[in-house]
C-alpha cells in the first residue's frame, strides 16, 4: 500500500473525512485519529515490526523523560548514552547485522572451514532508518536543552508514527512538528489547493520521469558489460534522474499528503539538479537527512576537532559523509559513496566556502559559467549516484572504466522511447519553480482561473498519458 | 576579569578571526548580524575564546548560546 494505490486512497480519504469532520475543532480528537491511522497503517504494512516501532517510541520517551528529570550531567549523560545505544543498536542489529557478520564467518572459515553463514537476510523494518534518527535526534536536543522533555504520550507516539512521513520521512525534528499538532488543525483551502499541486507534481515525478527513466536504465545496468561507453554516460545520467523523480515524487507527495490534514512538514528537496557546487547539491538534496547529519555528526565533530583547524574542519567532513554513505545500507558500495563525497567537499572546506549558501539568482535562463557548474555537478553526481544501483564496487569500477573508451563518442543506444521531451518538460518546469516550495506551488501573483485549471489539467493528462507501464517501488523505502 | 575588560577581549578575538570590526557589541547581537560569522567561523571563534581566556566551552553550551549577551554571560560564568 503506497501513496498511489488504490487501497491507500480509500484509507486516506476515509482519514481525511473523519479527521476534518469527527476531528474537527479539537486537537486531541485529531491527534488519536492521525495516531490510530498511523498505528493502522504500519500494521498494514509490516505487522510483524509494529511491536518494534510502538517499543521504540515508549522506551525513548521513558528516557528522554528521565534525561529531562534527572539533576546532573552525569546522570543525563549516562541516559543519553543508554538511549543512543538502544537506538542505534537496533538499527545496526537489523540493517549491517549480514555486512559484519558475513566477513567473520570468512575470516573463521579461513580458519577451519566449518562455520556456515547464516543464508537468512533480515528483513529491515520499514522506515526505521527514518524513525530511529528522530528519536535520537530528539534524545540529544533534550540533553542540550534544546527542547524539554515530552510528557504526554499522544503527541509523542503522534510524532513518530505519523504515517505521511513515516516509511521514508521527511525526518522531522520534533521542536518543529509539535506545535503544529498542538492545537486543533483549521480547514484551510488555499493549504488544501497547494497539497492537492504538489502531489500531482510527485506523482509527475515519480509516475512519468522515475518510472520511465528506470525502464530506459534498467537494461543498461542489467548488462552493462556488453555497453558502449555513450549508453553508460546515458544510463548513470537517467539512473540520477530516476532517483531523483523517484524520492523527490516520494517527498512531495508524503509533505502534500500531510498539508491535506494541515500539518506542514519540512522541505526534502530544493531543485538539486540546479546546484553549481557540491556544498550547494547537498544543500538542496535530501535536506531532512543532510540536515540532520548537519547537527547530530557534523557540528559536534567540527567541535571536538575544532583545534586543529581546516585539517579538523576536513575530517569532520569526512566522517559525515562516511555516515551519510553508510545510513543507505550495508554494503561497501554506499562506503564509497560516501568517501567519494567526502573527498569532493574537500576542496571546499580549504577554500573556506562549505557551508556558504551560493545562492539562486532570479532570471529566466543561467549565465554561461553557472550553466557549465551545473552541468559539471549534475555529470559528477550521476557517475557517483551508480553505487546506489550496482551491486558491488567490482561493478562500478567496471561501469566506470567501461567509460573510457571510444564509444564514449558514438550515439547512445536506448531500449524503448526516448524520454527526452518529457524530461525537458520536467526540468524547465522545475526550473521556473526552482525558488518556490515545489514547482507547481502558486506564483505570488495569481494567474487567472482559466489558465491554472488548464496548466493542471495537463499535467494530469501527462500522468494519464505517460505513467510507466511497469510500476517500481519507491527506492528510498529499503534505506 | 571586569565585565568591560572581558567584552573588549571578545571583541579583539572575534575581529581577529573575521577579519573586520564592522559589528557593534550589542547584548542582542547574534551571528546573524555580522558578515562572515557563519556556522564555519563560528568555531573558530569558540576555539580562539577558549584560548584567549584559557577556558574549555561544552558543546551543549555552545548549542544554548543565543546572542552576544549569552555569551559574555557564559564566559562570565567560567572565569567566575
Amino acid at each position: 500500500m503506497v501513496f498511489l494505490s488504490p487501497e491507500f486512497i480509500g484509507f486516506f480519504l476515509a482519514v481525511f473525512l473523519l479527521y476534518w469532520t469527527v476531528g474537527a475543532g479539537s486537537s486531541v480528537r485529531q491527534n488519536m485519529i492521525l495516531l490510530l491511522a498511523s498505528v493502522l497503517f504500519y500494521g498494514w504494512l509490516d505487522l510483524q515490526f509494529l511491536a518494534l516501532i510502538l517499543f521504540s517510541a515508549a522506551a525513548n520517551m521513558a528516557i528522554g523523560v528521565a534525561i529531562g528529570s534527572a539533576g546532573a550531567e552525569r546522570v543525563q549523560r549516562a541516559w543519553l548514552w543508554a538511549g543512543v545505544g538502544l537506538n542505534l543498536g537496533i538499527l545496526a542489529y537489523f540493517k549491517y547485522f549480514n555486512f559484519f557478520h558475513d566477513p567473520i564467518v570468512d575470516v573463521l572459515n579461513f580458519a577451519d572451514g566449518s562455520h556456515s553463514r547464516p543464508g537468512v537476510e533480515l528483513v529491515l523494518p520499514l522506515g526505521i532508518s527514518y524513525y530511529t534518527f528522530q528519536l535520537t535526534g530528539y534524545l540529544i536536543d533534550v540533553f542540550n536543552g534544546v527542547v524539554p522533555a515530552c510528557r504526554q504520550p499522544l503527541p509523542f507516539f503522534t510524532y513518530v508514527l505519523y504515517f505521511p512521513k513515516l516509511l521514508a520521512g521527511t525526518i522531522e525534528r520534533i521542536q518543529r512538528f509539535l506545535p503544529r499538532i498542538a492545537t486543533a488543525r483549521r480547514f484551510d483551502p488555499a493549504l488544501i489547493s497547494d497539497a492537492f499541486r504538489q502531489v500531482l507534481w510527485g506523482a509527475f515525478a515519480k509516475l512519468v520521469i522515475a518510472d520511465n527513466c528506470a525502464r530506459l536504465a534498467d537494461p543498461i545496468f542489467n548488462d552493462a558489460g556488453s555497453q558502449g561507453g555513450s549508453t553508460l554516460l546515458a544510463g548513470a545520467m537517467l539512473y540520477l534522474l530516476q532517483v531523483y523523480g523517484d524520492f523527490s515524487g516520494y517527498s512531495n507527495m508524503a509533505i502534500g499528503l500531510s498539508k491535506m490534514l494541515g500539518v506542514p512538514l519540512m522541505a526534502n528537496f530544493r531543485a538539486p539538479l540546479f546546484a553549481t557546487d557540491v556544498g550547494d547539491f547537498w544543500r538542496r538534496w535530501h535536506i531532512s537527512l543532510t540536515t540532520w547529519m548537519m547537527d547530530y555528526v557534523f557540528i559536534p565533530l567540527n567541535f571536538l576537532f575544532r583545534g586543529l583547524g581546516k585539517l579538523g574542519l576536513a575530517m569532520a567532513i569526512f566522517i559525515t559523509f562516511l555516515a551519510v554513505g553508510i545510513w543507505h545500507g550495508a554494503n561497501w558500495t554506499f562506503v564509497l559513496f560516501g568517501v567519494l563525497q567526502g573527498i569532493y567537499f574537500l576542496p571546499l572546506a580549504v577554500k573556506g566556502s562549505v557551508l556558504r549558501p551560493a545562492g539562486m539568482k532570479k532570471g529566466i535562463g543561467p549565465d554561461v559559467k553557472r550553466f557549465l557548474a551545473m552541468g559539471g555537478i549534475f555529470l559528477l553526481m550521476s557517475l557517483t549516484f551508480i553505487l546506489m544501483r550496482v551491486p558491488s564496487t567490482g561493478a562500478a569500477f567496471a561501469f566506470w572504466s567501461g567509460l573510457l573508451d571510444r564509444s564514449l563518442f558514438e550515439m547512445p543506444v536506448l531500449q524503448g522511447n526516448p524520454l527526452a521531451l518529457l524530461l525537458a518538460f520536467f526540468i524547465g518546469v522545475g526550473w521556473f519553480g526552482r525558488s518556490r516550495e515545489h514547482a507547481l506551488a502558486a506564483p505570488a501573483r495569481p494567474r487567472p482561473l482559466l489558465l491554472r485549471w488548464g496548466w493542471l489539467s495537463f499535467i494530469l493528462f501527462l500522468v494519464g498519458m505517460y505513467s510507466a507501464t511497469v510500476e517500481s517501488p519507491f527506492i528510498y523505502f529499503s534505506f | 576579569m571586569e565585565h568591560s575588560a572581558i567584552v573588549e577581549l571578545i571583541r579583539t578575538t572575534v575581529t581577529g578571526i573575521l577579519g573586520h570590526g564592522r559589528f557593534e557589541m550589542r547584548e542582542d547581537l547574534t551571528a546573524l548580524d555580522v558578515e562572515g560569522w557563519d556556522s564555519l567561523t563560528h568555531m573558530s571563534i569558540i576555539s580562539a575564546l577558549e584560548a584567549a581566556f584559557n577556558i574549555k566551552f561544552k558543546l551543549r553550551e555552545i548549542n544554548k548560546l543565543r546572542n552576544m549577551g549569552s555569551l559574555i554571560e557564559l564566559i562570565e560564568s567560567k572565569l567566575a
